[in-house]
């Protein structure tokens, strides 16, 4: 088989491998493009949380006075008008990352972790809707709405038409995300879009980047197929001009003429005018079927090439779906041309 | 009718095909390299130094009455010495040394390289060192909020460059060609020449639905191509 053809083999195939996700990609880019981002991003209910604290602060512990490992870092918070010492050993760049840190009563130098009333508490005073809540539940990752979290979280659940879900850093109660109906779907949308069927959370993995390359070599093999065509002659439009007539001998030995447009391919101009040469492929110069004769000398085309043996190419045959109307005059239809197939 | 659908595919390919191409390419580059690579994590060595909390002689409590409405105060260390970093809601982002409660003074451009040199992963050499602060023209690839920083860019093929903050003295971005390369392929997946940050162009809007047109009718094609091949082999 000839490059041409490989190149159109690949590209068919390629496509019933990829072509279901392309239209995902494809669909899901619309919806990115489309998609209200306010909405999307959950905000709409989030108020920010201030936390006050005291007039007057006075016996901090000294921060060498906690008994803990070195810390690689030393934060200073306030929960309920209280202040702590947030010691954090490990942090990755991004939150989410997985990280180890404790919180630290200040006054007492005791190790302090959150208990569900005061994490619900956070998460009732994020939130300015009027839903009703659930109590709050402290959850060890992989979270369906935040895939990328790697840490534990406090998630309250509110009963209200958005279905919001309130995400609270599992140490230190800072509200890291709400999670609604429109947010899930974005980012199913996300997940679709990246392939990510295996969570990852992420779009570095090796089922999208073997689809990325399948992709890659799809739509290389299209454009070399239209560099084709058009070296073909079968992409130029010739604007204005005239229908014109050609001279077709049909095979009982009656001659008949037919007006078609120029910019037709024969294998169309034809059909228009009731006369169908047989097609499989539907003109995708693929299937070899829509054979004419004539005695022009004719140029042959990658598909001809073929689809025709070289005798039969001497003799005059060609493929009446790689040629326009325009080039031909007189022509020869090689089968009876048929009625046309109703389906 | 398959003719039709050929032409609808074949015309609109020839006009938006180029661009499929480009979304291959650049999603191609996007997903093959690692995120984090991307990032400059790899730029950085892991480990920041803990401060040693014996030496703080300067305790939160004498910080927080010197300067009440400190804010995300962070206890850190700067050059083996704990700091303090945080923000001040009269006097902006503040670095005070922990052991004698002094501010430290901006950071300086001898003090910026030997930063450089101690937070960057890997042996090299420095190429530039330029100063930005208010006023100067700020690269695209720094946020505002940042500033005054320095930048210093390594030699290597990658030109490697730390923005490090004048106040704190932290890296607080840093840049390779591959992250730039990156923002450019995004830029093109988008069809949002100039910044990148709007998805919602209505550029992209047009060539994605008629690409969608163009994808659904390639796939009658292949649809019609698979089934009736099969019918002419049962023939
Ligand atoms: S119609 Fe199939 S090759 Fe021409």
């Amino acid at each position: 088989m000839q490059m041409s053809g490989i190149n159109k083999t690949l590209h068919k195939w390629l496509s019933l491998l990829i072509g279901l996700q392309l239209l995902i990609w494809l669909g899901t880019g619309l919806y990115f493009n489309l998609m209200d981002s306010s909405k999307a991003s959950g905000n709409g209910q989030r108020v920010s949380v201030v936390h006050q604290r005291p007039d007057v602060v006075q016996d901090l512990l000294p921060v060498s006075a906690i008994s803990s490992a070195a810390p690689m870092r030393v934060g200073l918070l306030w929960l309920f008008e209280r202040p702590y010492y947030q010691f954090i050993y490990e942090q990755g760049e991004h939150s989410y990352q997985p990280k180890r840190e404790q919180l630290f009563d200040a006054y007492t130098g005791e190790p302090f972790s959150l208990n569900r009333m005061q994490a619900l508490n956070i998460a009732r005073r994020s939130y300015s809707g009027d839903g009703e809540f659930s109590a709050a539940e402290l959850l060890e990752p992989p979270f369906d709405d935040y895939v990328q979290q790697q840490n534990p979280m406090w998630r309250v659940i509110v009963k209200d038409e958005f279905n919001t879900s309130i995400y609270l850093d599992g140490v230190t109660g800072q509200v890291l995300k709400h999670v609604t109906d429109d947010v899930r779907l974005k980012e199913l949308m996300l997940k679709l879009h990246f392939m990510d069927y295996g969570n990852s959370g992420g779009f570095n993995h090796w089922l999208i980047i073997s689809v990325a390359i399948a992709t890659l070599m799809l739509a290389s093999t299209g454009v070399i197929w239209l560099v084709q065509q058009y070296r073909s002659g079968l992409l130029s439009i010739n604007v204005g001009s005239r229908p014109r007539t050609i001279a077709v001998n049909l095979q009982h030995g009656e001659r008949i003429q037919v007006q078609v447009s120029a910019n037709d391919t024969l294998l169309d101009g034809l059909a228009c005018a009731q006369l169908y040469l047989p097609s499989i492929c539907g003109g995708g110069g693929t299937c070899g079927k829509c054979r004419f004769n004539t005695s022009q000398q004719l140029s042959i085309t990658s598909a001809d090439r073929e689809r025709i043996s070289a005798q039969d190419l001497r003799a005059g045959y060609r493929l009446g779906c790689q040629h326009l109307a325009s080039e031909v005059q007189d022509i020869e239809a090689v089968f009876t041309p048929r009625a046309p197939r109703r389906r | 009718m398959i003719n039709k659908v050929r032409k609808t595919h074949k015309w609109l390919m020839a006009f938006i095909g180029l661009q499929f191409l480009i979304w291959s390419l650049t999603g191609l580059y996007m997903v093959t390299m690692d995120i984090h690579f991307i990032h400059g994590e790899t730029l950085i060595q892991k480990r920041a130094a803990a401060p040693d909390l014996s030496k703080v002689d300067y305790s939160f409590n004498a910080l927080l009455s010197d300067y009440p409405n400190a804010n995300a105060v962070r206890l850190g260390e700067y050059m083996g010495t704990p700091v303090y970093r945080f923000v001040d809601a009269d006097k902006g982002k503040l670095v005070i040394d922990a052991q004698s409660g002094e501010r430290l003074p901006l950071v300086d451009e001898q003090t910026a390289v030997q930063l450089a040199q101690r937070y960057f992963n890997g042996i090299s050499t420095v190429n530039s060192v330029q100063l930005i602060s208010e006023g100067d023209p700020i690269p695209s690839e720094l946020a505002p909020r940042h500033i005054p920083v320095w930048r210093i860019t390594f030699d290597g093929m990658a030109s490697p460059t730390l923005y490090i903050s004048q106040h704190s003295g932290e890296v607080v971005t840093k840049r390779h060609t591959f992250w730039r390369a990156f923002d450019w392929m995004w830029r093109f997946h988008i069809m949002d020449y100039d910044d990148g940050e709007n998805v919602s162009n209505w550029f992209l809007l047009i060539i994605g639905m008629l690409g969608t047109v163009a994808a659904l009718s390639g796939a009658t094609l292949t649809y019609h191509r698979f089934t009736d091949a099969k019918k002419e082999r049962a023939m």
